[in-house]
C-alpha cells in the first residue's frame, strides 16, 4: 500500500460527503455546500497528485480547484438566498411543488 | 501522519457542515474544513497553494455566513458585497504570494535596454500598486457590506 493511499481514500470520502450533501439534503444552501465540498476534494486530490513534482498539469488542476470553490460559493450562495426570498422557503421539494 | 490527521479534520468539518442545521455553524464548519485543506497543502510542501486555499476558505465561510444569515434573506446584497470584498482580499493574498514569479515574468517580457533588472523592478512597482489598489477595493466592499446592515440598496428604514 502506497504512502498516499490513505489520504487519497479520505479525499474520495470527502467527495462522497459532497455528493451526499447535494443528493440527500433538501435545502438549497446544502446543495451549494455540496458543490463546494466536491471542489475541496478535487483540489485536494490534484494537490496530492502534484506533490513532489515541480510544475506539471496536476499543480494547475489544484489551482483550478481552488478557483472553482470560490466561484461555486460566489454564484450559488447568493442565488440560493434569492430563491429563498422569492419562494419563501429553503426546501427544494416545496419549491418544485409550487405551481405558476 | 500529519497529512492523515488533517484529512480526518477536513472530513469531520465537511460532515458537520452537511449535518448541521444552523446556517452559521454550517458555514463555519465548511470554512474550518477549507482551512484543514490549506494545512494539508502546507504539509505536502506547497505553501502558495496553502495560502490561496486559506484565503478561499475564509472567503467561502464569509459568503456562506452572510447568505444564510439569521435575519432571513434581507442580507443578500450586503452579503454579496462582503463576499466580493473577501474574495478580493483572497486575490490580494494570492498576488502577494506570487509576486516574485510574476515580476520575473513581466520583467522578462518588458526588458529595458542597458539595465537588465530594470524591467523586473518596474514590474515589481506596478504589482505593488495593484496590490494596494486591490486591498483598498476589498476594504471598501467589506465596509459597505457592513454599513448597509443587510438592507438592499434603496430599501429605506420604514
Amino acid at each position: 500500500m502506497s504512502q498516499a493511499a490513505l489520504p487519497a481514500t479520505l479525499g474520495l470520502l470527502l467527495f462522497c460527503a459532497g455528493v451526499y450533501a447535494m443528493l440527500a439534503k433538501r435545502s438549497i444552501s446544502k446543495t451549494a455546500l455540496g458543490v463546494v465540498l466536491c471542489s475541496y476534494a478535487a483540489a485536494f486530490l490534484a494537490g496530492l497528485l502534484s506533490a513532489g513534482t515541480p510544475g506539471g498539469v496536476e499543480g494547475g488542476m489544484a489551482w483550478a480547484g481552488i478557483a472553482a470553490q470560490l466561484a461555486a460559493a460566489l454564484l450559488l450562495a447568493p442565488m440560493g438566498a434569492g430563491l429563498r426570498r422569492r419562494f419563501g422557503t429553503d426546501d427544494l421539494a416545496k419549491i418544485r411543488g409550487l405551481k405558476g | 501522519m500529519t497529512l492523515v490527521v488533517l484529512c480526518v479534520l477536513m472530513l469531520a468539518g465537511a460532515l458537520v457542515a452537511t449535518e448541521e442545521e444552523r446556517p452559521g455553524a454550517s458555514a463555519l464548519a465548511a470554512g474550518a474544513a477549507g482551512l484543514a485543506l490549506a494545512g494539508a497543502f502546507l504539509s505536502m510542501g506547497a505553501p502558495r497553494l496553502a495560502l490561496a486555499q486559506a484565503g478561499a476558505a475564509i472567503a467561502i465561510a464569509a459568503i456562506l455566513l452572510r447568505a444564510g444569515s439569521a435575519d432571513g434573506v434581507r442580507g443578500t446584497a450586503a452579503g454579496t458585497r462582503a463576499g466580493l470584498g473577501a474574495s478580493l482580499l483572497f486575490a490580494v493574498l494570492v498576488f502577494v504570494a506570487a509576486r516574485g514569479p510574476l515580476a520575473s515574468l513581466l520583467g522578462a517580457a518588458a526588458p529595458v535596454v542597458g539595465h537588465p533588472s530594470a524591467g523586473r523592478l518596474a514590474a515589481e512597482r506596478i504589482l505593488d500598486a495593484a496590490v494596494v489598489l486591490a486591498a483598498l477595493g476589498a476594504a471598501r466592499a467589506v465596509a459597505r457590506g457592513r454599513r448597509n446592515g443587510g438592507r438592499e440598496p434603496g430599501e429605506g428604514t420604514r
